[in-house]
């Protein structure tokens, strides 16, 4: 299942009504859409990024950008889905705006090449058998992106090659070595 | 292609990442499925990957640790003035007397610096303004056909008609006529911003030409109406003495085109009064 098709069964009812007063200005129904909203925002947000106090800001940009982009919503789109990729944007700007984002998802590439498991030397251990979300949270930013935008959000390899700015294979490869370094985190 | 026989935990390792994609081809995925099948270590993986896919699908959402609104509201906040804040329109208003009179000095300035230097530097060099002898024509008594004529040098001398007729001439004042029969003894100021004719007191005379009007206009005093008199006589005495005070600025200084062109247009003024008073019907 696509992101969109996922994020278009998620659409509430009731917002269509709030996007057209928030489009008009209305903070009140921008709060409710926010409401509505900020917990699949904020994990998806918390999730990519592997921060959550850097998600939590991440959210708040988010939100913001998509009240000054409101009148630019078209009827068709849902706003879940325009919401949900407008977070992915900002996320993945985030990331490239700190100079890094080129530069990591090449040397994830690279390291991929020179073998699976080399990166998993450099994963936190814990005391305990670790849980799924903190091993994603450790991982390398390229391969966590990909891994959270196809094996949790839905995301297709062609649309997250779009989103990243990489080919679907690079976005294929980087998806195997995160299920494999997770494996490793979780088997320790 | 992959031999199914042959599949080792390498090969395995090699085409996992097909496998998982679901791009591998039918005899290669088969060969992969009976190695899994009866290798410990490869069913391992396949299995834990498996659990892996299916966890991150059910994750559950995340929550904020704080209220995250407040910072988003206080972001999209519309930028209001305070109202505490003291309207300053009186500002502009104090500074508008001000901004006026910086403004009039402006122009005042510039008016003064343009006139210098239009009459001092700009002037041409041969250009003179002459203005000649208002002695009366001897051969004439000065006789004014209005008072406010008479007050005037220009009218101070009545010479006779050249013509009869009691019509005033067409020809422009400042257009050279004729020469005068004084000859350097003009009756009338002579005022011209032409070097050539300046130097010539007969090229164009205003005196002429007004003394031939009031000669008319002393003929016709009687036909027409003493209210209409009145007011010609008026609006006489100010031409007049507009005429006055720019020739006595001329004296002082003579160089000045500025004066020129005020004492032609008090001049032109006065003809022009004259000819329509020539010209005004008798009272009925």
């Amino acid at each position: 299942m696509s992101a969109a098709v996922l994020m278009q069964s998620m659409v509430p009812a009731e917002d269509a009504g709030d996007v057209a007063l928030a489009a008009s200005g209305d903070r009140r129904a921008f709060e409710r859409l926010y409401k509505a909203h900020v917990n699949r925002v904020f994990t998806l947000c918390t999730r990519m990024c592997g921060n959550r106090v850097r998600g939590e800001e991440l959210t708040q940009d988010v939100f913001v950008r998509t009240w000054e982009k409101l009148p630019q919503l078209r009827g068709e789109s849902s706003f879940s889905t325009w919401i949900h990729r407008i977070a992915v944007n900002i996320v993945l700007t985030d990331r490239k705006n700190e100079g890094r984002a080129r530069k990591r998802m090449k040397e994830d590439d690279d390291e991929v090449g020179e073998g699976i498991f080399a990166a998993a030397a450099t994963m936190p251990r814990h005391a305990d058998r670790m849980d799924l979300a903190a091993a994603i949270d450790s991982l390398p930013p390229g391969a966590r992106q990909i891994f959270v935008l196809h094996d949790v959000e839905g995301y297709k390899h062609e649309e997250i090659a779009q989103l990243c700015g990489i080919t679907a294979g690079g976005s294929k490869a980087q998806l195997h070595r995160a299920r494999l370094l997770l494996r490793e985190a979780l088997n320790r | 292609m992959t031999n199914p026989i042959t599949m080792t935990c390498a090969g395995v390792d090699e085409v996992l990442l097909e496998y998982l994609e679901e791009t591998l081809d039918v005899a290669s995925r088969a060969s992969v499925d009976q190695h899994v099948a009866s290798c410990v270590r490869c069913s391992a993986i396949m299995r834990d990957i498996g659990a892996i896919r299916s966890e991150a699908g059910r994750l559950p959402d995340l929550a904020p640790s704080r209220d995250l609104w407040k910072g988003i509201s206080e972001r999209i906040a519309p930028t209001v003035l305070p109202l505490s804040v003291p309207a300053r329109p009186a500002m502009p208003r104090r500074w508008i007397p001000l901004a006026a009179a910086a403004a009039a000095v402006l122009v005042i300035g510039t008016a003064g610096l343009t006139y210098v230097v239009t009459s001092k530097v700009l002037a041409p060099p041969a250009r003179v303004a002459t203005v000649v002898s208002e002695a009366p024509i001897p051969t004439q008594p000065a006789r004014s056909p209005l008072p406010g004529g008479g007050s005037d040098d220009v009218q101070s001398g009545a010479v006779a008609m050249e013509s009869s007729s009691g019509a005033p001439e067409a020809e422009a004042p400042r257009v050279p006529v004729r020469p005068t029969s004084r000859g350097a003894e003009p009756s009338a100021a002579l005022v011209s911003r032409s070097a050539a004719t300046s130097r010539t007191v007969g090229d164009m005379t205003y005196g002429d030409e007004i003394q031939r009007l009031q000669a008319i206009i002393t003929e016709r005093r009687r036909q027409l109406d003493p209210a209409t008199v009145s007011v010609i006589e008026e609006s006489l005495k100010v031409i007049d003495a507009a005429v006055k005070q720019s020739r006595a600025a001329l004296a002082r200084d003579p160089g000045s085109g500025f004066l020129v062109d005020q004492l032609n247009s008090a001049l032109d003024k006065k003809v022009e009064l004259l000819r329509t008073v020539a010209l005004l019907p008798s009272r009925t």
